[in-house]
C-alpha cells in the first residue's frame, strides 16, 4: 500500500464505520440479529410493539418495516418455507403468521396465517421478543417448533404435526431451575396484626429431554463480568474452590485460572494457576500453583478468555487505579475534571513459569468518569464495554473500550504486539449504554460491534 | 446439672456495656437477623416467640432450640426441640402446645413441668397433603412457620395451608385436625413466560427457547377475609389484581364467599405491593430506586421513594441527594406505631460542597453525614414537606481515600436504622453506627431524636447491627450478626426505661 493510500485510509477510520440508529422515543424495544436476506451475513432488527424494523446490513439506510399481527407474542425471522427468502414469522395466541421479509425500501406483504395453534396461556410482554420458531433438523425439512399443551409441538408450515414432546416440570428434564409451587409463611404479617401471610412462588424454567438434533437454549445465563468479581471480592483465600475462574487455555478445558481480590486495601489481585500434567505411568492429576499477586484487577472474560500473542494459553488482563500523589490540589483537580487516572495491562501467560509475566506485555492510561471508579468500588469496570476480538482481520486479537459515555477506542494488534496508541477512536453523538453484540457481521472475521445507546442503537461495523 | 439445664444464666457472662441504660450483652448460638429485602422495612430472622411454659413471659425460639425466658430479660435455659433431623418445620398454637410438621404428619409436644424437655401433647395425627409445601431448603435445620390459625371462631387453633390447590382449612377436631383440607380460596393459574430472548443468528447458535412459569402472589388470611395479590405482566407495565374473599362462619363451618377482583393500572415492573394502612382491603404500591445526578457533579444521585395510593395511577414521589455507593435504606416503616407505613428516607454521604472542600474532605476527612428525613403517614396521605429532619455525623476508620470499612458497612446499609422501640414508647429509635467499634442509641419521638444517646454498645469491626425484639419482652434489642463464619450473634437485650 502505498503512503498516501495508507494515510487516506487511516483518516476514514481505520477500523469502523460508525452508524446510529434512532428509536421510538419512550417506546419500548428489542434488538436481534438475523439473516434478513439469505446471505448468511447478519442484519438488525429493532421489534417495537406494533412492527418489526429491518436494517439489512445493520446499515440505517437499508430499511424496511413489518407491522406486526394484532396480539404477536414471540418472531423469528428463519426461512421455514426453504426458498432461500427468509420470512418474519409472528406466533400470536391463537395463529402462526408468516410473511417474507421486505425488499429494502419496499413495503411489506400482507402476512400469511400458516395454522391455528394455542398459545394462548403465554404472557403478552411490552414487546415481540425474538425466538427461534424454525427448526432445521440435518437432512430433514424445516420445521416450526411451538409450545402448545405444556408439549414441544412440531409442525411443518401447511400445519401438519410432525412430533410432540412433553415440557414442563412433570416432565423429564436435563436441566431446571426454580420450583412448580412454594409457599412460605411470612411473619410479622403485613396486611393485618394478626393475619396469617404467606408468599406463593411458582416460577420454573428447564430443558426438557428431547432427541440430540433439538438444540434448546439454557434457562440461565452463565455468570457475567459482574458477578464473577463480585465473587472475586467475597472468595475465602484459605479456599481455593471459593475463587471465580476461567479457562486457562484459549480453546477451553479443564484447565483453570482462578483469581481473587484480597482485602487488604489494595486494587492487587492473587492468581492461582490449576494445570493438568501428564506424567507417564500416573493418572492425571491437576494441580495448583501457589497464588502470586499482581498490581491490579483481574479482569475476567466476558466470555472467550482472550489470547493475545496466539498461543494457545489465555492472558491476563488486569485494570489498577493509578494512585496518583494525593494532595489537595490533585485531588481538587480531579474533581473538577470528574475523571479518575485507571491503567489497563496485559500480562502473558509463560507455561515455562507456570505463571503470568510479572511485568505487563502492554499498558495503557485511561482517565475514566469519576462515576465509574466509584461504581468499580462495586462489582463493575472502571472502563465500560471491553471486548477482546479481532476487529481488523487480521487474525489477531484487538483490545476495544469506552473510557469515556460517548466515545469507543480500539486498540490492535501487530506482530510485535498490541499497539501503545489507540488506532482508532470513534466519537458518537449519544452515550453508549450497553453492548448488545459483538458479532462478525460478515462473516470476514472481523468483529462488528452494537450498542444500545441513550438515544437508539450504534453500530461499529467493522471495515 | 442436667443435660439441658445447661442452659445458662448466660446474663451472668455478658458484658455490660452502656452509658445511661443497663442492659446485657448475650451470646445466643444459631441466631440471624437482618432487614428484608423490599422498600418496606422489616427485620426477619430464625427467630420467634411463644410462651410455652404459661408463665406469661414470652419465650424464645430458633430453629432448633426453644430458650425459656427468666424473669429478668435474658433466659435460664435452652431445650432443643422435639421431633429430630426429619422436622421440616413447627408452629406453636395458643395453649403452648409445639406442633412438629414432617410432610403431612403432625405431632403436638408440650413442655414438661421441670421444663427440662417435652411431653407428648397428642398422638401423631396425619392430613391428606403436606403441610408446609415446598420450601427453600434451610441451612440450620427447620424454622417456625405460621400455619395455626383459628379461623372458625372456636377458641382452638386450626390447621390452615397453602398448596397448589389453594388455602386450605383443616379444622381442629380434639386432639388432631380434620386429614382432608376444605379449599377455600383457589389460586390463580401461572401463566407461561419466555423468560429469554433468543438468538436467530448465527446460524449455529440458534436453539430454542422454551417458554417457563414465573407467578407470584402474596396471601393473607385474616379474621374477616382471605386476600390474595398477584402481579400479571402487559404490554403496558405490571398489572396488579387483589381478589378478596369474604369468610362466613356458620356455627364450626368456614366458607368464603365469592370472590371479588380488584384490578389496578399498569406500574413499573420494580413496583411492589406494601400495605401502607394495615387492615386496609387493598394494598398500595412503592418502589425505591436511585437516579442519577443531573447535576453534573459526579456522586450526587438521590434516593427515590415513589409510593401509589390503593387504585391510583399517579404517584408520590420523595426524593433526597444520595450519592453512588452507599445502599438505599427499606423507606416505608411505621415508625410511630400507628398502623400507617411512614416514609424514612436515610442517605449516608459526605458533606455536598465544592471541588476543593470535597477534595480536602476526601484527603482528610474522617466523617459522613447521615441524613433522615421522615413524613408521617396521616389520613390523607403523606404531608408536602418532611414531619422532621436531622443529621448526624458518623466517624470513620480511615480518611475516605483509604477506603475505610465504614464505608463498606455504608455500602452495604449497616450505618442506621429507624426501626426499633428501644424505651417502649411507641415510637421507633435512631440506632446509629457512629464509628466502627460502637453504635449509639438515640431517642425519637413525633418531632425528632434526641441529640444524646441513651446507651451506646461496643460492637466489632465486622458485625452488622440489628434492631430486634429478642426476648420478647416487647423492646427492641441490639442483634450484632457476626460476618459468616465469625461466631455466634450476641445480643444486647435492653431492660427499657419510658426516659
Amino acid at each position: 500500500m502505498s503512503l498516501w493510500l495508507a494515510t487516506v485510509w487511516l483518516m476514514a477510520g481505520a477500523v469502523f464505520e460508525a452508524q446510529e440508529i434512532p428509536v421510538d422515543p419512550g417506546t419500548p424495544y428489542e434488538v436481534t440479529l438475523a439473516d434478513l436476506d439469505g446471505s448468511g451475513k447478519g442484519g438488525l432488527a429493532v421489534s417495537y410493539p406494533d412492527r418489526l424494523v429491518c436494517y439489512f446490513g445493520a446499515r440505517s439506510d437499508q430499511e424496511a418495516t413489518v407491522p406486526f399481527p394484532a396480539g404477536t407474542l414471540v418472531f423469528d425471522i428463519a426461512d421455514l418455507t426453504e426458498d432461500g427468502r427468509p420470512e418474519v414469522l409472528a406466533l400470536t395466541g391463537d395463529h402462526l403468521y408468516s410473511t417474507p421479509v421486505p425488499v429494502p425500501g419496499r413495503a411489506a406483504e400482507s402476512w400469511t396465517p400458516l395454522f391455528a395453534v394455542s398459545s394462548d396461556a403465554v404472557i403478552r410482554q411490552a414487546v415481540p421478543i425474538p425466538v427461534p420458531l424454525v427448526l432445521r433438523r440435518s437432512g430433514q425439512p424445516a420445521v416450526a417448533a411451538l409450545v402448545a399443551g405444556g408439549r414441544l409441538r412440531l409442525y411443518r408450515p401447511d400445519g401438519t404435526e410432525t412430533a410432540a414432546y412433553p415440557t414442563g416440570p412433570e416432565a423429564p428434564a436435563k436441566l431446571s431451575i426454580g420450583s412448580p409451587f412454594v409457599a412460605v409463611s411470612i411473619w410479622p404479617p403485613q396486611q393485618g396484626a394478626a393475619a396469617l401471610e404467606w408468599r406463593v412462588s411458582r416460577h420454573w424454567t428447564g430443558i426438557p429431554v428431547l432427541p440430540g438434533d433439538i438444540p434448546v437454549g439454557g434457562p440461565a445465563e452463565p455468570p457475567s463480568r459482574e458477578q464473577l468479581t463480585g465473587m472475586a471480592r467475597h472468595g475465602n483465600p484459605e479456599v481455593p474452590e471459593t475463587w471465580p475462574a476461567f479457562p486457562l487455555r484459549s480453546d477451553g478445558g479443564s484447565e483453570r485460572v482462578l483469581f481473587l481480590y484480597p482485602a487488604d486495601g489494595t486494587t492487587d489481585s492473587l492468581v492461582r494457576v490449576r494445570r493438568v500434567f501428564q506424567e507417564a505411568g500416573r493418572e492425571t492429576v491437576p494441580r495448583l500453583s501457589t497464588a502470586r499477586r499482581y498490581p491490579g484487577r483481574v479482569i475476567p472474560p466476558a466470555d472467550e478468555p482472550p489470547d493475545f500473542n496466539r498461543d494457545g494459553w489465555s492472558d491476563l488482563l488486569l485494570w489498577s487505579a493509578d494512585q496518583p500523589t494525593y494532595t489537595v490540589g490533585t485531588l481538587t483537580r480531579t474533581i473538577a475534571r470528574q475523571t479518575w487516572p485507571v491503567r489497563l495491562s496485559v500480562h502473558l501467560f509463560e507455561p515455562a513459569r507456570n505463571a503470568f509475566s510479572a511485568a505487563p506485555e502492554w499498558g495503557v492510561s485511561l482517565a475514566v468518569p469519576l462515576q465509574w471508579m466509584l461504581e468499580a468500588l462495586a462489582d463493575r469496570l472502571p472502563v465500560r464495554h471491553l471486548v477482546c476480538a479481532d476487529f481488523n482481520g487480521d487474525g489477531r486479537m484487538d483490545i476495544g473500550l469506552s473510557e469515556a459515555p460517548d466515545r469507543y477506542q480500539v486498540w490492535c494488534s501487530s506482530p510485535m504486539g498490541l499497539r501503545t496508541e489507540p488506532s482508532e477512536m470513534v466519537i458518537l453523538s449519544a452515550a453508549l449504554e450497553q453492548l448488545l453484540y459483538a458479532m462478525d457481521l460478515d462473516r470476514g472475521g472481523r468483529t462488528s460491534l452494537v450498542f444500545r445507546t441513550n438515544r437508539g442503537l450504534a453500530v461499529l461495523r467493522a471495515r | 446439672m442436667t443435660r439441658v439445664g445447661v442452659g445458662l444464666m448466660l446474663g451472668l457472662a455478658g458484658v455490660m456495656a452502656g452509658m445511661a441504660e443497663a442492659g446485657v450483652l448475650v451470646e445466643v448460638p444459631g441466631l440471624w437477623a437482618g432487614f428484608a429485602a423490599g422498600p418496606a422495612a422489616r427485620v426477619t430472622g430464625n427467630f420467634s416467640h411463644a410462651d410455652l411454659n404459661d408463665d406469661g413471659r414470652a419465650d424464645l425460639l430458633l430453629e432448633r432450640e426453644a430458650w425459656i425466658r427468666g424473669a429478668g430479660p435474658g433466659w435460664t435455659r435452652k431445650i432443643p426441640l422435639p421431633g429430630g433431623a426429619e422436622t421440616d418445620a413447627y408452629d406453636v398454637d395458643r395453649e403452648g402446645v409445639l406442633w412438629v410438621i414432617s410432610g403431612n404428619r403432625l405431632s403436638g409436644w408440650r413442655l414438661a413441668a421441670a421444663e427440662d424437655g417435652w411431653e407428648p401433647a397428642t398422638d401423631e395425627v396425619s392430613v391428606d397433603e403436606p403441610v408446609t409445601g415446598r420450601e427453600p431448603a434451610l441451612d440450620f435445620g427447620c424454622a417456625r412457620r405460621r400455619f395455626l390459625y383459628d379461623l372458625d371462631g372456636d377458641d382452638q387453633d386450626d390447621l390452615v395451608t397453602v398448596t397448589p390447590r389453594g388455602v386450605c382449612w383443616h379444622r381442629r377436631q380434639g386432639a388432631g385436625f380434620d386429614a382432608a383440607g376444605r379449599v377455600l380460596t383457589p389460586l390463580p393459574e401461572p401463566q407461561a413466560v419466555y423468560t429469554a430472548r433468543g438468538t436467530l443468528w448465527p446460524p449455529g447458535q440458534r436453539a430454542l427457547c422454551l417458554p417457563g412459569f414465573r407467578f407470584s402472589a402474596e396471601v393473607s388470611v385474616g379474621a374477616d377475609a382471605i386476600l390474595l395479590v398477584h402481579g400479571e405482566e402487559s404490554a403496558a407495565g405490571m398489572r396488579w389484581t387483589t381478589l378478596r374473599y369474604p369468610i362466613f362462619r356458620e356455627g364450626h363451618s368456614v366458607k368464603t364467599g365469592e370472590g371479588t377482583r380488584d384490578t389496578g393500572p399498569p406500574l413499573p415492573p420494580d413496583a411492589v405491593p406494601v400495605w401502607l394502612d394495615r387492615d386496609a382491603g387493598r394494598p398500595g404500591f412503592a418502589r425505591v430506586y436511585r437516579e442519577p445526578d443531573s447535576s453534573g457533579i459526579p456522586g450526587e444521585a438521590f434516593a427515590v421513594c415513589e409510593v401509589w395510593e390503593p387504585g391510583e395511577t399517579s404517584s408520590r414521589v420523595f426524593r433526597r441527594p444520595a450519592p453512588s455507593g452507599a445502599a438505599l435504606y427499606p423507606p416505608l416503616a411505621d415508625i410511630n406505631r400507628d398502623g400507617r407505613l411512614d416514609v424514612v428516607l436515610m442517605t449516608v454521604g459526605l458533606a455536598r460542597r465544592g471541588p476543593r472542600e470535597r477534595a480536602q474532605e476526601l484527603l482528610t476527612g474522617n466523617r459522613l453525614q447521615v441524613e433522615v428525613s421522615v413524613w408521617f403517614r396521616q389520613a390523607g396521605g403523606y404531608p408536602r414537606e418532611p414531619s422532621w429532619q436531622d443529621n448526624r455525623t458518623v466517624y470513620l476508620d480511615a480518611p475516605p481515600i483509604r477506603q475505610p470499612r465504614m464505608l463498606e458497612a455504608a455500602a452495604r446499609g449497616q450505618l442506621a436504622s429507624l426501626h426499633g422501640d428501644f424505651n417502649g414508647d411507641g415510637r421507633a429509635d435512631l440506632l446509629l453506627r457512629e464509628r466502627l467499634d460502637q453504635v449509639a442509641c438515640y431517642l425519637c419521638d413525633e418531632g425528632g431524636c434526641a441529640r444524646q444517646p441513651v446507651f451506646t454498645v461496643e460492637v466489632s469491626p465486622g458485625e452488622a447491627v440489628v434492631p430486634a425484639d429478642i426476648n420478647g419482652d416487647g423492646l427492641a434489642d441490639v442483634v450484632r450478626v457476626p460476618e459468616p463464619g465469625g461466631g455466634p450473634a450476641r445480643v444486647y437485650l435492653t431492660e427499657g426505661n419510658p426516659q
